[in-house]
């Protein structure tokens, strides 16, 4: 059965005058999905299903930007059904300058741009684009305390707390924290995606950073149990003193 | 490096993004920092806790592209209409109003004007006597004047008497012809000030106004065509 795949495939490979390396062998063998290349290729091509296994992937990380820059999981899964048809419909566009991850990343982010803006503009606030350069003024949106309900001080291990309080932050803070923290992109992969410098976003993370651990400072004076979010583990303990 | 230049690269050399030279210079400052190493370690954990909010897909969510591009025909868009965003509205109301004071410019500059042209002409046969005898006071004047100095430079040759009294009456009409041209180029010039007045400010901001109607229309006819961006 394996011979027989792996003949079929040299067959494939050799009609379209192509090579076959020992890679794809393995792949093959393996069960492994085709790479990223060629499934853009079958996409771009009108294939449904190479368009639904390439954005398989990112689908759960679109999800997560939506959510904590929107808020709500029903916005959140509106927002990347769009994303993911905008993706669709403008795939022929994609010319493979940059990564596919950071050309999707970059619809996406711009697709919740635009939910966020009707969402500030249907309760009449100024709403700031991510790639705006003015960095004045705090990170944080709203600056007291009432703005976070008293049972979410109270709930569980600060989870909701730390929620809320992203909320809070600036939408272009709030992005650049979302996609760090969250998606675990590169600083270069953020700056391409949002369409900043590095400068810009190493300058942002810093600054939502401190804020943030400033304001879990100050409430865990009244909360202690909001201190975990920012207290050492053993393991966070092990390699902070590595990084040091 | 002290402490204030470390807390600001803390966040990037957490994320081992700061240059070998300076990475190399915090860790130096870290060894011998204690509060400097607690805010290091503040920022690990916070990271740490951060990136445990990802959450999963919920679990009825399915993309299929031609759900969705069924979908996409049958229900509204959800980009609000162009004739309710404020800036639409805001341009609109400021073109109204450029229309409308153009519009008035234009009535009131013309209205004056004519009121103007009206009460010339009713004043014009009084100035025109008084215009009359003091063009021909200061012509008789000037021919006199000019008679004068014509009969001092006849005066050396006497067989040119007669002629310095014809030349005299022809230096009068020459004098009376140019004060006439003189008193028509002023009645242009004050016709075109006039016109000019008339056509002035209330025309600029008539034009203004409709060409700023104008590209709100044109806006309006591109913003059907127009490709909703990626």
């Amino acid at each position: 059965m394996f011979i027989q795949t792996v003949c079929d495939k040299i067959m494939y490979t050799q009609n379209l005058s192509q090579y076959i390396t020992f890679e794809d062998m393995i792949m093959v063998a393996n069960n492994i999905p085709p790479p990223e290349n060629e499934l853009i290729q079958r996409a771009k091509s009108g294939d449904e299903a190479a368009f639904t296994a390439l954005v398989e992937a990112y689908s759960k990380r679109i999800f997560n930007i939506g959510l904590r820059m929107l808020g709500s999981r029903e916005d959140a899964a509106d927002m990347t059904q769009d994303a993911l048809l905008k993706i669709y419909r403008y795939l022929d566009s994609f010319r493979g300058d940059a990564a596919f991850s950071t050309w999707v990343y970059r619809i996406s982010v711009n697709c919740c741009r635009d939910y966020l803006r009707i969402a500030y503009r249907s309760r009449e606030l100024p709403f700031s684009d991510f790639a705006e350069d003015d960095d004045n003024g705090s990170a944080f949106e709203v600056a007291d305390r009432s703005a976070i309900p008293e049972d979410v001080y109270l709930s569980g291990e600060g989870r909701d707390y730390l929620i809320a309080l992203i909320s809070q932050l600036a939408p272009k803070y709030r992005i650049i924290v979302v996609l760090r923290e969250i998606c675990g992109l590169s600083y270069q992969e953020i700056a391409d995606t949002v369409d900043i410098s590095i400068g810009t976003v190493k300058s942002r993370l810093s600054r939502a950073r401190m804020a943030l651990v400033q304001k879990i400072t100050a409430d865990r004076e009244q909360y202690s149990h909001l201190g975990s979010l920012i207290e050492c583990n053993e393991d966070e303990r092990r390699r902070s003193d590595e990084l040091c | 490096m002290n402490c204030a230049e470390v807390e600001k690269h803390l966040s990037e050399y957490l994320d081992n993004e700061t240059a070998s030279d300076m990475r190399q210079q915090i860790a130096e400052h870290l060894e011998v920092c204690e509060s400097c190493r607690k805010k290091l370690a503040e920022l690990q954990s916070l990271s740490f806790s951060l990136s445990s909010l990802a959450e999963d897909l919920p679990e009825d969510f399915h993309f299929s592209v031609t759900e969705q591009l069924s979908k996409q025909k049958t229900m509204p868009d959800k980009v609000i209409p162009l004739r309710k965003r404020a800036w639409f509205k805001m341009a609109s109301v400021a073109a109204c109003l450029v229309i409308c004071l153009g519009a008035v410019g234009v009535i009131v500059n013309h209205g004056g004007s004519v009121y103007q042209e009206a009460q010339e002409n009713s004043a014009a046969p009084q100035s025109a006597e008084y215009i009359l005898d003091k063009t021909i006071g200061s012509d008789e004047a000037a021919v006199d004047e000019q008679a004068y100095g014509s009969q001092n430079m006849a005066s050396e040759d006497a067989a040119a008497n007669d002629i310095s009294g014809e030349s005299a009456d022809e230096a009068r009409d020459n004098a009376v012809n140019d004060i006439d041209s003189t008193a028509d180029a002023a009645d242009a010039a004050e016709e075109l000030s006039a016109s000019e007045a008339e056509w002035g400010y209330g025309t600029i901001l008539l034009v203004v106004g409709i060409i700023a109607l104008i590209f709100i229309i044109a806006i309006v006819l591109l913003h059907h065509k127009k490709k909703s961006k990626i």
